[in-house]
């Protein structure tokens, strides 16, 4: 039950939140049989939310009383329709930007991740809209919304790669960092989903072994020495079982420039030995690559001018030194 | 090239076991003159492999007859005879039902079904597993089935979840088609999983059979405002199943002890 104040609720929120959808909904109709203009200001109370508006869809539509919504409500049910495959206007809120219809997208989002309805309908409704407020409107203050929502719905059993799939097309390491909080998380299914998602076993962060904080601040600081080098892969829950959602460009962290924007692009053209040697490292094994990754970074955070020499070096003489090197420091 | 047992393997010995313009024959011609090596430590081994890439083909085909509909996760049906619609839009095995009984039905009753791409290629793996393995077997091996794409894939057909690099697509791989500027609102367009059919055709849910260009084009009719980028095949990478696992464990008595039977979701205890 919510326990906050009242006076900040719609009437109908009210009732929908304290008595259930259907008290809502034979409220609205006693509503509508005493008076329709009352009606109307209760569906346009600016306080009303996304859900109840939702729950009210069908009430509102056979009570013929859309057209007296408010522009915000009308909006909100004809996206709804689109994205439910009902709307036979014609008109397509969602392909690309319209003033009027960005708050409208954001109001949804925003008042409807906070309670959301266990309903597939609902659901893909949320999907949608968040998919568009991000790929299209480009609107990253939702981020944290969205990840909330995201462990919520796992922790419910309920759908979440569509969500999962938005959230990284914004390729930004801050959605890294929101999900990493998780790790933290004493829920056990917010903790596996946070490891699954950052792709956790192929960071260097220390094994699950009960230290939870160990853990997150281990892989924020495997996210800060890689982030130059980081990259979004495109992958998703719908092409892989476990999806490598963003990835460390290893040519990139050995000649030790980083990348110019979080996607991957081919490694800028070195010349001479380096060059040479860059060829012949993209023919490595994942794992030498990683190993001599590595060691480039710490030797040239430790000296540029040895790093440069090393750099010249032959490849087979440069993966003796890091694996003696880094065995040594272990 | 094929190895088998450490030897290089002539397939003349046995290409004439299978007929013209065979699935089999394919393979063996592929296989044979590319500079990949493909090993096997039986003869038996490398026709356990082409018999069932042989069954993904055929499973492929039936399953675009069966008349399965495409329905986003928030949106797919399944048959109750046999199935529980899970909270997330995945099916599962319904107790007490033999496994090999409900992957019949959605071959045989298609229309009472609808899923997304990526679960229909789970499907026609099981569709496939269940013409080569005897179904006692068949039963015997997968005793809980959960079909939700990818998601918590049964221990023997993992590798189906994870494409690698390939050097040569082979008839009965499993492929990607992306769509990089996919249009937002329907996010179940980013790619098409697809199955490979002999003469340059694919199999993809939704899509039908299809060649390269008929998906291309679907994919691209479904991208954002402005889309500069085409869709476009991965041609370098592609998912198999472990077939030498399979045959294994096909073979083995006692390959799942009873304590390994798994289900996604146990039932709840009642009392």
């Amino acid at each position: 039950m919510d326990s906050g104040n009242s006076n900040d609720r719609s009437y109908l929120d009210q009732i929908r939140i304290y008595e259930g959808a259907e008290k809502c909904r034979a409220a609205l109709n006693e509503a509508f049989r005493k008076d329709v203009r009352l009606t109307v200001n209760l569906l346009n109370d600016r306080r009303l939310i996304f859900p109840c508006l939702y729950i009210l869809r069908e009430q509102i539509e056979a009570l013929h009383i859309q057209r007296y919504l408010s522009p915000r409500n009308m909006i909100a049910i004809r996206i709804a329709n689109q994205i439910r495959g009902s709307e036979a206007s014609g008109t397509d809120y969602l392909s690309s930007r319209r003033d009027l219809v960005y708050p409208v997208l954001k109001w949804i989002v925003e008042t409807g991740c906070d309670e959301e309805i266990p309903e597939d309908d609902y659901e893909k409704i949320l999907d949608v809209t968040i998919s568009v407020l991000i790929n299209i409107y480009r609107d990253e203050d939702i981020l944290p919304l969205v990840a909330d929502l995201i462990f919520k719905r796992n922790r419910n059993g309920r759908y979440i790669h569509d969500l999962v799939w938005a959230l990284f097309r914004v390729h930004d390491p801050r959605v890294l960092k929101l999900i990493a909080e998780r790790i933290r998380s004493l829920n056990v299914k917010d903790a596996e989903l946070a490891a699954e998602l950052l792709n956790i076993d192929e960071t260097d962060t220390p094994a699950d072994k009960g230290d939870h904080d160990g853990r997150y601040v281990g892989y924020l600081h495997w996210l800060e020495e890689n982030e130059p080098y980081l990259y979004f892969t495109e992958e998703s829950f719908q092409y892989a079982s476990k999806p490598a959602f963003s990835a460390v460009d290893m040519e990139r962290k050995y000649i030790q420039k980083g990348c110019p924007s979080y996607d991957k692009q081919s490694s800028p053209p070195s010349d001479g030995d380096a060059g040479e040697n860059l060829t012949v490292f993209k023919q490595l094994s994942d794992k030498e690559q990683k190993i001599l990754s590595e060691y480039s970074k710490k030797i040239h955070d430790k000296s540029v001018s040895t790093w440069k020499e090393w750099l010249r070096e032959p490849v087979s003489k440069q993966i003796k030194t890091a694996k003696a090197r880094l065995e040594g420091d272990k | 090239m094929i190895i088998i047992s450490g030897s290089t393997f002539n397939i003349s010995e046995t290409i004439d076991e299978y007929p013209e313009n065979s699935v089999e024959r394919q393979l063996l011609e592929q296989m044979s003159k590319s500079e990949e090596t493909y090993r096997y430590d039986t003869l038996e081994q490398l026709k356990f492999e082409l018999s069932l890439r042989r069954e993904i083909v055929d499973a492929s085909r039936a399953l675009n007859r069966s008349g399965l509909k495409f329905a986003v996760f928030h949106e797919t049906k399944c048959n109750p005879e046999y199935w529980d619609r899970t909270s997330n839009g995945g099916f599962r095995l319904k107790s007490g039902v033999k496994p090999s009984d409900a992957i019949r039905d959605i071959f045989e009753n298609g229309r009472q079904y609808a899923t997304e791409c990526a679960t229909a290629m789970v499907i026609v793996y099981y569709g496939a597993l269940l013409e080569v393995f005897p179904e006692k077997t068949f039963n015997r091996l997968f005793p809980s089935i959960y079909l939700m794409n990818w998601h918590r894939l049964d221990s023997l057909l993992r590798e189906v979840g994870t494409p690698k690099r390939v050097a040569d697509i082979l008839l009965g791989d499993r492929c990607y088609f992306r769509n990089p500027e996919v249009n937002p609102k329907t996010p179940e367009l980013q790619g098409e999983n697809v199955i490979v059919l002999p003469n340059g055709l694919y199999y993809g849910h939704g899509m039908g059979i299809a060649n390269a260009d008929q998906i291309i084009r679907a994919l691209n009719a479904n991208r954002k405002e402005g889309a500069t980028q085409s869709a476009y095949f991965m041609d370098d990478s592609a998912a198999r199943p472990n077939f030498k696992r399979l045959a294994e464990a096909s073979q083995s008595a006692a390959v799942r002890p009873a304590v390994l039977h798994w289900r996604p979701f146990p039932q709840p205890i009642s009392g």
